[in-house]
This record gives C-alpha cells, structure tokens and sequence, in this order.
C-alpha cells in the first residue's frame, strides 16, 4: 500500500509536482498516466527516497519514506527511470548484488532468480555479462533484480518504453502475477493501451497536478469522454488536440 | 542496523568486478610496473656506458712513429690500441670514432732532444657519451709525460719533485655512485605513483562510472545507507591500490636485487629493508589516493570527465617531494601531521640512510588514514544531495 499525500517538489522556476495525492492498494495495479514532462519521474523517486518533497509526505505500507526511510524502502521494489546494470557482471549476479543489498541471503536469492527466469525468459541471458544486453535484456535484468527481496510494494517508471511485444508481453505476465499475489504495482506510462489493458484505477496526471482518478471507466466519466484516449487528451490538454 | 551495515556488500561487489575486468587488471599493473622496468634500463644503460669506459679502445694514427709510447699505452689494464686510417677529424666529427690520436713525424727526433713532441688528440666535445674515455687517454698520457719527464731530471741529477711544486691528488667519486643515488631517489615517486595510479580506475568506474551508466539511482533506492555504499566503494578502491603498491614494491626489491652493482663498483644504500621501509611509508597514500578520487569523481557527470579531473591529481605526489627537492624547504616536525608531506619527510630521511623511528610511520599514516575518511564521509553526504546524485 502506498499512499501519497500532496507532495509538491519546485525546482527553481519550474514547479514539477504540484499537490499530488494518490494510493496505490494492495492486490491492484494502479497506473500513473501522463505526458513527458508530467511529473512522473519525480514523484517517483519522491517514493523510493530519493529526493525530498517540498511539502507533503509519503508512506509505505504506513512507513514515511522521510522518518523510516530503510524499512520503507525495504518494502519497495523500484525500476527507476535509469535502471542501468553493471556491464561486468552476468544478469544473475547483478541480480543477487541487490539481494544482498536488501539482505536476501545467497540460497535465497539463487533460488528467487530460478524463479523469475522462465517468467521472464532470461534463461539464455542469465549467465551472460550484461555488456551488449539489448534494451529488452536489461529491463528484463533491471526488473528482477527489482523484485528479488519480494517487496510488497512494485513501482515501475515507464517499463515497457521502448521494449519490443515479446518483452511487453513478459513484463505484463509478470504485472499480473504480482498482483495475484496481492502486492501493490503503481506504473507510469504515456502509452494508453498500456494502462487501460492493465490497470485497476489510473491517476492521469499533468503539469504535476492529479487531474482525474477512478477506475478506466470513472476517468472516461470525468473527462465526458467515450475513449479513454479521448478522455487523456482532454484531461492533459494535450496541444497537440488543440492544434 | 548500523550506518555502515552492508558495505561488505559493496565492497565485495566492487573488488570482484574489477578484478575480473582486464583493463582494470592492466590500469592497475602498468602504473605499478613502468617504475621499477624504467629503473632496470636505466641501469642497465649506465652500466653499459661505464664498462665502455673502463675497456677502451685507442686508435692510433702514425703509430710507428712512437713504438715505445705505445707499447706503453697498450700495457695499461684495459687498454687496446688499434691503427686508424684514413682523416681522423671527419671520421670524429661523424662519430664513427670517438676520439683519434695521431703522432707527429717528428715525435721520435723532438723526443730524442728532449723537446716537446707533439701528439693530437682529436674528439668530440660534444659527444657526451665519449667524455669518460677521453679522460681515460688524457690521463694516460699525461701519466707517460709525467714519467719520463722524472727519469730525465733524475738523469741530470735532479729530484723529480723540483718540476711538481703541488701534488694534486684525485679523489674519484665514482659516476656510477652518483648515478646509483639518483636513480633510487626515483623510487619513493613510482611507489607513489602506484598508489595513486592503483585504485584510480575503481574510483572513477564506482562513481563516476555507476552515474553514467544509470545504476546510480537503483542503487541508492535500496535500503542501504550511503555512509556504507561511500565506505564501500573506497575500501575496494583502496585494496586495488594496495595491491598495485605491493606489486611495485615486489619489482622494486626483484630490481635492485638484480642490477650489476659489483661490476660497477657501486656501493648500494638501499636494500631490502628501505624498500619495505618506503612501501610502509607509501601504504596509508593508498588508502588516501583513491579518497580524493572518488570525492573529486563523485562532482563529475561522466567517466571521461572524471578523468580528466582526477589527472590533475596525478601531481600531486610529486608536489612535496618538489618543493623539498627544488626549494629546499627544511623537514620540520608539522610536518608529520600533513599527509602526503609526512610521507615525503619520512621517505627522505629513509634514503638518507637514517630510519625514522616506528612512532613516525604511525602518526603519518593515521593522519592520511583519518583524511581519507574525511573524504569517504563527505562523499557519503553528496551522495545524499539531489543535485549531486540527478546532477542538477
């Protein structure tokens, strides 16, 4: 559970997280939905600690990221923006690193991996050094090594960017799984279909402010709009509408 | 959990990809290696044109002319004479022949009358590579003029000392000596070298390097704190310059273990012990080199930027040794307290053949152990900065 309280985050002129307030629950994928430029990447790494909101707190399954910020971030799994791996290790020993930064122990993690690796369809990858992995490899790598200490809370920044449909349809096997084991995935995406084929409730964000929160069919209702990509266009003003 | 838990994680993590990486291995052993390699040529250089020296060769024109003289020459102890042919100052000027002496027509009648006879000696002044033999020939005839100058005045009944009113006396300090010395003063800049050179690559690949590839942001959102992942990263930075200060210490000692000294005649001020002496000395700068590394790498934005910073540093060893060599500056004792000038004091005195007390190693390298910390602990407050981690 994650629950986001009216956190605001200037940085000189530009205000890049206006007053955001959302919850991602246990047992569901919440879907943070906006343009480039929206806010999302900073709000995000307002959640896994990495920066400090202006105002407004953050908390993970009731932990503040501000006061409790070890015990939270052990309860969350992030795949960052840049979810760059170490080019001289294999894909499972950056894996089990980040394990052991999470305090997995070794027999642990190794049998975690062998789970991932046919979800995932790493088994040809997982031995080889991640220098040369293709843009599909790493994400695939970055996730697992995201995942390895079974934290109950997922958040992905804009994961399937740029992955071909074999690995969009991995990483969304994956969504699913984790949601059936009742964990809270919060995602960010600019793509719609992504969000709607997914999500249980979608926060559309813009100019960092929340502009419409529900479920698909209450975020159509808001914006008076039939398609939901309608109702995106309308809710984040794209220019490109009005043009 | 305390601040530091977790950074054998890092530590671990980061030893074991650079070992495995063989650019690194190579950044790490060439530093470590050209100093000793450079001192064995260099040695090996001088040595060859000593022994020139010392068997020499003098071509002689006209040689008939003066058989006595030479037999005499060719008597010495290392001395050959062989005849030239041919225009002794071309083949000089050209440097097929280092130097040429040629005796006149006239040597035997001008001898006989107890005149001065004439030799020419031809060379090239500037042929710095012949100076050594053209002492020796000097030396040799002068000593021939000299001897038979004293048989004639004790022939007429006069002792030879009535020509020589000073008696200079040479006292030969040995070239090779001098030489020997400052190639050994040479010594504590590899070591340092080394050190500075050991842990580099880590430094810039554990910052610099985790920014640019974006694993910098994965990495801090684990629960670990940065205190540890600062600590971390330095220990394995600093095991890797260890080992490269090790390495250059190993090929120090197999070096000067191996050089001809006894066939130069060279007496050696520095053994064993004064290797381990300096390597001890130099061992706390290699947990302080890859400190400033990383502090200076952690502002850079790529690796190639971090290199470029970092190389500055590189001068930074030569600095103290500099300004004690250059202006003389008097050792005191602050100086102990200031790393790296600690250091070069204790490095001094080392070479001067007085061991500074056990006392001394420890302060100097306490005082660099606890600045290196200094650094890790800014680093780990940087490293919790948003501007330094987004590179805002």
């Amino acid at each position: 559970m994650i629950e986001i309280d009216g956190i605001s985050k200037t940085f000189g002129e530009t205000r890049a997280v206006d007053a955001l307030t959302l919850e991602a629950r246990d047992g569901q994928v919440t879907g943070l939905l906006g343009p480039n430029g929206a806010g999302k990447t900073t709000a995000f790494r307002i959640l896994y600690g990495l920066m400090r909101p202006d105002t407004g707190s953050v908390r993970v399954d009731g932990l503040d990221i501000a006061t409790d910020r070890a015990a939270a971030q052990s309860q969350l799994g992030a795949l960052p923006d840049t979810h760059g791996l170490y080019p001289r290790l294999t894909a499972r020993e950056n894996i089990l690193y980040f394990a052991h930064l999470q305090g997995v122990s070794r027999p642990e993690a190794l049998r975690r991996v062998e789970t991932y690796v046919p979800v995932l369809d790493m088994a040809e990858i997982v031995d080889r050094r991640t220098e040369g992995f293709s843009h599909g490899e790493r994400t695939k790598t970055a996730l697992a090594r995201a995942l390895v200490h079974q934290p109950q809370n997922i958040i992905l920044d804009e994961p399937t960017n740029g992955l071909d449909v074999m690995s969009v349809r991995a990483l969304r096997e994956m969504i699913r799984r984790l949601r059936g084991e009742g964990r809270c995935v919060l995602f960010s995406s600019h793509v719609m279909q992504e969000v709607s084929a997914l999500c249980d409730r979608i926060v559309v964000i813009s100019n960092g402010r929340s502009v419409a929160s529900g479920t698909p069919d209450q975020v159509r209702e808001q914006a008076g709009r039939e398609d939901l990509e309608d109702a995106f266009v309308e809710l984040t003003g794209s220019k490109a509408e009005r043009a | 959990m305390s601040r530091f838990s977790r950074a054998d994680v890092v530590f671990k993590k980061e030893l074991f990809e650079h070992l495995r990486d063989r650019r690194t291995l190579a950044s790490i052993a060439m530093p470590a290696l050209i100093g000793p390699v450079l001192i064995w040529f260099m040695f090996q250089q001088m040595a060859s044109n000593i022994t020139a020296a010392q068997d020499i060769t003098i071509p002689v024109i006209g040689a008939e002319y003066a058989p006595e003289f030479v037999d005499w020459l060719a008597q010495n102890d290392r001395v050959e004479v062989s005849t030239a042919t041919g225009d002794p100052a071309e083949q000089v000027a050209a440097g097929e022949l280092d130097l040429v002496l040629s005796i006149d027509e006239d040597f035997g009648r001008r001898f006989e009358q107890s005149r001065p006879a004439r030799v020419k000696l031809y060379f090239d002044q500037s042929n710095q590579k012949s100076q050594p033999k053209l002492r020796r020939v000097r030396g040799l005839v002068n000593a021939y003029s000299r001897a038979i100058a004293s048989l004639r005045l004790v022939a007429r009944g006069v002792s030879p000392g009535v020509s020589q009113p000073i008696a200079l006396q040479d006292v030969e300090v040995s070239s090779a000596q001098r030489l020997t010395a400052r190639l050994i003063s040479f010594v504590p800049m590899f070591l340092l070298i080394a050190a500075f050179a050991g842990g580099l690559a880590a430094a810039i690949d554990s910052t610099a390097g985790e920014r640019e590839r974006g694993s910098l942001e994965p990495l801090l959102a684990n629960p670990v704190s940065t205190d540890a992942l600062a600590l971390g990263k330095w220990l394995a930075a600093t095991g890797l310059a260890c080992g490269a200060l090790v390495l250059s210490s190993v090929a120090m000692v197999a070096v000067f273990g191996n050089l001809p000294l006894f066939e130069l005649g060279v007496q050696l001020r520095i053994g064993v012990p004064e290797i381990v002496a300096l390597g001890i000395t130099v061992l706390p700068i290699a947990a302080l080199a890859p400190a400033l590394e990383i502090l200076i790498a952690t502002f850079a934005r790529s690796i190639k930027e971090a290199q470029a910073q970092t190389s500055y540093l590189m001068m930074v060893p030569m600095a103290p040794a500099m300004a004690i060599a250059i202006m003389g500056i008097k050792t005191a004792p602050w100086m102990s307290l200031v790393p790296l000038l600690a250091q070069t004091r204790l490095i001094h005195e080392t070479l001067a053949g007085e061991m500074p007390a056990a006392w001394e190693f420890a302060v100097a390298g306490i005082s660099a152990v606890f600045t290196a910390l200094i650094c890790v602990q800014i680093v780990a407050r940087l490293l919790r900065r948003e501007k330094v981690v987004f590179g805002r």
